[in-house]
């Protein structure tokens, strides 16, 4: 709690989700700037500050990942198989965010460094909750190196 | 063997026979030599005696007779008185008499008659002087005989109960012989009468039978060593016959009793030997093979006859190696043998043919073909469960896909209706009601999406269990008809639409075909992107081996990593697009089902998609195996 601007990138296709995800860590008053983007290729464009996210002023570093599995072009897993192979990405905590409870994706996830596993779940009050929790415990109770 | 045995025994008696015969023949021979020689004795010593006495006759003769003293026993001789001077008496007053040949020989023949075993003379004549000298009836057929040129007769005779030779020669008149018989017309030269020899057989008789005898003895010796020499030959042969034929037997039941058909041929390709076995392999006897040592060639298969030559002229050569060829036997069975053989040699290591050995091994080869059989349907089963299992591998992880795909994208829905549902009251509760306009429409577009999975999954589902039976289509007839039904959209897009003419015709499900078309057609004109032209092309090519039907546009076309992804199930590479992502997961489908592949390929973003099928399913009447599709 430093006074420093929090970052968040939400990668999520569905609207609908960002959407909920975006209100509910808003509620939360926790990040200072939310960045979406819909699909895998363009989280790694983010990340890279490569194409229309190269102005690293505009688009920064952020302090949390928030990944969904399922996503067009470039999967979630590839996305998260890329940050943690980056020597400057890997520092920063991704927490993959999906509809699906499946074991195997649960394992492919911690078995390429996801720093946390979060089922979406279906009921509102649960969904604020997580994502409130979430919230505090990454960007206020967690310390960062920076 | 009992008929070599017979027929030694019979040589011997037959050779015991003529050395009888022989033996009996040539002391026969000795026997008569013998006793001829007996008579050639007796008759050389008559003429020899008989010579004499002619000798001192002749003495007599010259001299005109001898005075001898008158005796007793010698008188003068009254025959003579017609003999001047037949007496005179010497100066001292003895008293002699003439005595002529006949009257002395006379005298020494009566001086032998006093011994049996000398030789005796008596001389006689047709005309004689003296009574007594009158011929018995044997000595005046012999006189008479010797008027007709005669010069010797000869005969044995039993005289007196004693074997003697009697033999007779005539006494030719000469110039002295006259001084006495003159008076009887005689002339010289005239047979004045003859001389009978008796000479007696007995004592020769006596060293002939000796002879005889000893001749016996030796003769008898003679056979019984000759018969002896047969008897043992006769032995010794038949126990070397013995030995030969148990040796034989040991061979010919070493080289008979076998189950394989052994055979010795010779240089000349004829049969030396060949195992009685052969009828049972080949249904042809021994003899037959014997008589015709060619027939072997004949039965070869038809097929193997090649094969057989090459190893026959290579077996010459000494390099025939073993095969396997088939024979047909007189029955018509085909049987395959093993054959193996090697050129034998001589004792001084010639060459002398070939020993050959033929097995049949029909039951190997029926069971070795039974084996392959069996292997090969096997093998043919275990790779039948290994496309089955790939398949079944393929299924499941469809499956395992299909499942978490649901499971993901139906529940995705779900999370939003519950979501802005909850946020909706919560909104409401504190009265703010600025967002919940929004928020009931994302409920709803939520609610939709889901109505919409949930249709294509049921007609995803459906593709599997329901197929038509495949058809011949007209494929530009189909095509046209798909375009008629996307009018709508075509024409909102203002796409144009391009469809080659003359497309071939194709075996498959004709409204499953159509919906390949449609879905290929929609996804075109749904990515056309900011094309000013749209495009849209329908064709054939010919591929490797097969018709490559496609669908080209012009539109956004594909990056290559993502080439794979949109034919995933609800995979979509625009999250904005319309539709659930599942039209062309759903067109492979149909393609694969009719043994087809479907793939895309792109220049790359912006350079429009080419979408590709095959189709392999084929009019069911041509080929009852082909897959049908549809049948899981």
């Amino acid at each position: 709690m430093n006074g420093e601007p929090l970052c968040i990138l939400l990668v999520e296709d569905n609207p609908d989700h960002a959407e909920l995800a975006m209100r509910n860590l808003d509620d939360g008053k926790l990040a200072n700037r939310i960045f979406h983007v819909e699909d895998g290729e363009a989280a790694l464009d983010f990340l890279n500050h490569r194409g229309v996210y190269a102005d690293p002023g505009e688009y920064p570093r952020p302090h949390l990942i928030l990944l969904d599995l399922r996503l067009p072009k470039v999967d979630g897993i590839e996305v998260l198989k890329a940050v943690k192979a980056s020597e400057e990405l890997k520092a920063i905590p991704v927490v993959i965010l999906t509809t699906s409870a499946a074991e195997r994706d649960l394992a492919q996830a911690y078995q390429n460094y996801a720093n946390s596993y979060l089922t979406k779940p279906v009921d509102f009050d649960s969904f604020s909750e997580l994502l409130r929790d979430m919230g505090f415990y990454w960007l206020a109770w967690n310390k960062r190196p920076w | 063997m009992i008929k070599q045995k017979h027929r030694i025994r019979s040589f011997a008696l037959l050779l015991a026979g003529f050395w009888t015969i022989a033996i009996a023949i040539s002391y026969a021979w000795l026997y008569h030599h013998e006793m001829d020689s007996v008579v050639e004795v007796a008759r050389a010593e008559a003429r020899a005696s008989f010579n004499k006495d002619a000798l001192f006759r002749r003495w007599g003769n010259r001299h005109g007779g001898v005075y001898v003293p008158v005796t007793e026993a010698t008188l003068p001789n009254p025959y003579l008185a017609h003999i001047a001077e037949r007496d005179i008496t010497t100066p001292s007053g003895r008293r002699l008499t003439l005595v002529n040949p006949a009257y002395m020989m006379r005298q020494v023949f009566e001086l032998a008659d006093g011994h049996g075993d000398q030789i005796r003379g008596h001389i006689t004549s047709l005309k004689p002087l003296r009574p007594e000298n009158t011929p018995d009836p044997w000595e005046a057929k012999a006189l008479r005989q010797f008027e007709n040129g005669v010069q010797e007769v000869s005969e044995v005779q039993n005289v007196g109960g004693h074997e003697q030779l009697r033999l007779m020669r005539p006494f030719i008149t000469e110039e002295g012989c006259l001084k006495c018989h003159a008076v009887q017309g005689y002339k010289a030269g005239d047979v004045r009468g003859g001389v009978s020899v008796l000479v007696p057989l007995e004592n020769k008789a006596e060293y002939a039978k000796s002879a005889v005898v000893a001749g016996l003895l030796s003769y008898g010796v003679l056979w019984i060593f000759g018969m002896g020499l047969i008897l043992v030959g006769a032995r010794v042969v038949t126990r070397n016959l013995s030995i030969l034929e148990e040796s034989e037997e040991r061979y010919r039941t070493v080289a008979n009793y076998t189950a394989d058909w052994e055979y010795w041929q010779g240089l000349d390709g004829s049969f030396k030997y060949i195992s009685p076995s052969c009828k049972e392999i080949s249904d042809y006897s021994h003899d037959e093979f014997h008589d015709d040592p060619a027939l072997i060639k004949r039965i070869v298969h038809p097929d193997d006859l090649a094969a057989f030559d090459n190893h026959f002229h290579a077996a010459r050569n000494g390099k025939g190696e073993p095969i396997d060829f088939r024979i047909v036997r007189r029955d018509g069975e085909v049987r395959w043998i093993s054959h193996i053989c090697q050129i034998v040699y001589t004792s001084e290591g010639a060459e002398n043919g070939i020993r050959a050995s033929n097995r049949d091994i029909t039951d190997r080869k029926k069971v070795e073909a039974a084996v392959k059989e069996q292997a090969a349907l096997l093998e043919n089963e275990v790779r039948e469960r290994m496309v089955r299992e790939v398949e079944l591998e393929a299924k499941n992880a469809e499956l395992e896909r299909f499942t978490y795909t649901v499971s993901h994208d139906l529940k995705s829905p779900l999370i939003t209706i519950k979501g802005f549902a909850g946020a909706v009251l919560k909104d409401f509760e504190a009265g703010k009601l600025t967002r919940l306009d929004s928020d009931v429409k994302r409920i709803m577009g939520a609610a939709d999406k889901m109505a919409a999975l949930l249709s294509d999954l049921l007609e995803l589902s459906r593709i599997g269990r329901i197929m038509n039976p495949p058809s011949q289509i007209d494929l530009n007839l189909l095509a046209q008809e798909v375009l008629g039904q996307l009018s709508g959209p075509l024409a909102q897009g203002g796409v144009e639409v391009v469809l080659q003419p003359g497309l071939p015709a194709v075996w498959g499900d004709a409204p499953r075909i159509a919906e390949v078309l449609q879905n290929l057609v929609e996804n075109a004109v749904k990515y056309m992107g900011d094309q000013l032209q749209p495009l849209v092309e329908i064709g054939v090519r010919e591929g490797e081996g097969e018709q490559v039907f496609w669908v080209r546009d012009n539109g956004m076309g594909i990056a290559e990593p993502y080439r794979e992804t949109v034919f995933g199930l609800f995979n979509k590479l625009d999250p904005h697009s319309e539709g659930t992502g599942i039209g062309l997961a759903l067109a492979r489908r149909i393609v694969e089902l009719h043994d087809g592949r479907l793939w895309v390929e792109s220049e790359g973003p912006g350079l429009g998609s080419t979408f590709c099928f095959t189709l392999g399913a084929k009019n069911p009447a041509d080929n009852d195996n082909a897959t049908k599709g549809g049948t899981t």
